[in-house]
């Protein structure tokens, strides 16, 4: 290619569907989901170039723990920077201790990014400037854990406008009309009416609020969310996407599977 | 995955492929075949090897048959795998004539001339180098332009001046920048017969918005040959006459629309446009004469049989929202506007 066309931007989802202790034993390393979204971003790297992000949920966090770690760059070399960051950020809180850092179970209750639950995102942005704030994954917040989305892209939508107006509609107030901050905020109102219809479901059924919680986890219907969400989207994309409590999804219209990894268990599929 | 599907993995680890949209067909896009995918995938390494081969045809038109006068080499990096197949393609062409030779010279034939034919190969170089380091800074500068012509050099002495033929394959010519400015200029210096560009890819003529970042239509080449083609013919109102239809298109709910842009290719064969293609991206003072080929569409389609996304080839959006970007691109050409279609 001799013409200076950019690129399309890059996903990585990963899901370790053993505990970590079952990682470290077999590779000797609790670090193993983060240390394959390394290797399947950087096989990527020829897609985004203006910035990287990478974002991890823990399965099964108490309360009162952080559950959702994200970390993201706009520097030069952006994959290299998010990663040293995050491996920084182990050094710190293992210290002298270094046996810490082969436990698994003290990671997942002590590090960032020792989650069963990986997305990573390689950004060539089409809309807006560089900014980190353009940087995916993005998240939404909640202090329920099913009402978390972290959201990333690849995509092109040409009825933003179009969405956007819907999200007015709805009595939103869009922070702004960017394609990305729109797909996340559809995606996000119909995650809230899906928990809000189970919540009612399951209180009228005499459930306590705490059994509730439980049950909207369970019982999340993922396909009906994206089913109302994407109904009218126009455009090309591989969007995926994590829910606070350890869902995950990914959607892909008019493009090419190729440009998304998925690892179960151990193997890359 | 199927057209519209989705994955869902549940949190107690179940993994499920589920219909979302509902789609009569898939149209994946092809451009990830060609350029953007990793060409270790098996699939995409024989499809590409697969639309050089397909090329064949027309190259040997554009040699005149002549292969013992001809170099072949490629644009790197991406485009080596194409051109791979468009060796082989040559190979076997090569290896039939040699055998009718060898027919026709019957029993009689000596050692002498069983070598002499044996011996004629498709000359094969590494003419092009890129260096890769400095692409990657100048994708971030704005003012790449001056840097541009340093970005590929060449193996001085690896044609016969004046003698040869120099076939290039690229796997596409998207706005033909770095061709005037850099590869034409290079490959000039070499002072071959003829310079044959090779494009793996059709011409690129309509915007994609699903994929590929290519918002402007006035950056395309091919649409820029068209334009001057119209000017040439005296055509040039049929300029303002699509203008004013993309503009009663837009004025339309997006799911009425249709690509109007098509009639400013529809008076033209693919020929007259690679033509006037290659004529543009000739710098003033080039002394060789350059020759540009693209890929056809159906040699793409018979090349990668499995992926029909043809958008910014055939302007035929899979969405309605294309339709509307391609009216909304060439308003904003036509009104001289530089903002994004999409």
């Amino acid at each position: 290619m001799s013409d200076f066309i950019k690129h399309e931007c890059g996903i990585a989802l990963i899901r370790l569907l053993k505990p970590l202790d079952y990682y470290q034993k077999k590779y000797g390393t609790a670090h193993y989901g983060l240390n394959k979204l390394y290797l399947l971003m950087e096989k990527q790297h020829n897609r985004g170039q203006d910035g990287v992000g990478v974002a991890n949920i823990k399965l099964d966090v108490a309360p009162g723990k952080r559950y959702i770690s994200r970390q993201r760059s706009i520097s030069n070399k952006p994959i290299q920077d998010v990663f040293e960051h995050i491996y920084k950020r182990f050094e710190e809180r293992i210290g002298e201790n270094h046996e810490l850092g082969k436990d698994p179970y003290w990671l997942k209750e002590n590090a960032p990014f020792s989650g069963e639950l990986f997305l990573g995102h390689l950004r060539y942005g089409t809309y807006g400037n560089n900014a980190i704030e353009a940087c995916h994954p993005f998240l939404r917040q909640n202090n329920w854990k099913t009402r978390n989305l972290v959201v990333a892209g690849n995509f092109n939508m040409t009825n933003v406008d179009e969405q956007f107006d819907l999200l007015v509609k709805l009595g939103q107030h869009p922070k702004e009309k960017a394609d990305t901050v729109t797909v996340l905020e559809k995606i996000g109102h119909f995650l809230d009416v899906e928990n809000e219809e189970l919540f009612d479901k399951y209180k009228a059924l005499g459930y306590s609020n705490q059994e509730i919680t439980e049950k909207i986890s369970e019982n999340l219907d993922v396909v009906q969310i994206l089913k109302n969400s994407a109904e009218d989207f126009d455009g090309g994309y591989v969007m995926s996407g994590m829910i606070g409590h350890g869902d995950a999804l990914c959607l892909e219209i008019l493009t090419e599977f190729a440009q998304l990894f998925i690892t179960k268990m151990t193997k890359l599929l | 995955m199927g057209p519209g599907n989705a994955l869902i993995l549940k949190k107690n680890g179940t993994i499920t492929e589920e219909n979302i949209i509902e789609s009569t067909s898939k149209t994946a896009c092809t451009f990830e075949r060609i350029y953007f995918s990793r060409g270790s995938d098996l699939d995409i390494y024989k499809e590409r090897k697969n639309l050089g081969r397909s090329l064949v045809p027309q190259v040997m038109k554009a040699i005149e048959s002549d292969h013992k006068n001809a170099v072949f080499s490629f644009i790197p990096n991406t485009a080596e795998t194409s051109f791979l197949g468009l060796v082989e393609g040559m190979n076997t062409l090569l290896n039939r004539q040699k055998s009718k030779k060898l027919v026709q010279l019957g029993t009689g034939i000596t050692q002498k001339q069983i070598e002499e034919i044996l011996d004629q190969q498709i000359r094969v170089e590494k003419v092009a180098i890129k260096d890769a380091k400095l692409r990657t800074f100048i994708t971030q500068d704005d003012g790449r332009d001056d840097l541009v012509a340093h970005v590929y050099d060449i193996t001085y002495g690896s044609i016969v001046p004046k003698k040869d033929a120099l076939v290039m394959i690229d796997d596409s010519i998207v706005r033909g920048t770095t061709l005037e400015k850099s590869i034409i200029r290079m490959l000039d210096r070499l002072e071959p017969r003829k310079i044959v560009i090779v494009s793996s890819a059709p011409q690129i003529r309509y915007p994609d918005c699903y994929g590929i970042d290519m918002a402007r239509m006035g950056d395309f080449i091919a649409f820029r040959a068209a334009v001057e083609l119209h000017k040439e013919r005296g055509n040039e109102k049929i300029m303002k006459q699509v203008y004013i239809k993309a503009k009663e298109q837009l004025a339309l709910p997006m799911d009425q629309q249709i690509n109007v842009v098509k009639e400013i290719y529809s008076a033209f064969k693919m020929e007259e446009i690679s033509t006037k293609v290659a004529e543009l991206v000739t710098p003033p003072d080039c002394k060789t004469a350059v020759e540009v080929i693209f890929q056809s569409i159906e040699g793409l389609h018979v090349a990668c049989p499995n992926h029909s996304g043809d958008w910014y080839f055939s302007g035929n959006y899979p969405t309605p929202g294309g339709n509307r970007v391609v009216n909304k691109s060439y308003q904003y050409y036509y009104e001289g506007n530089n903002d994004r279609a999409y």
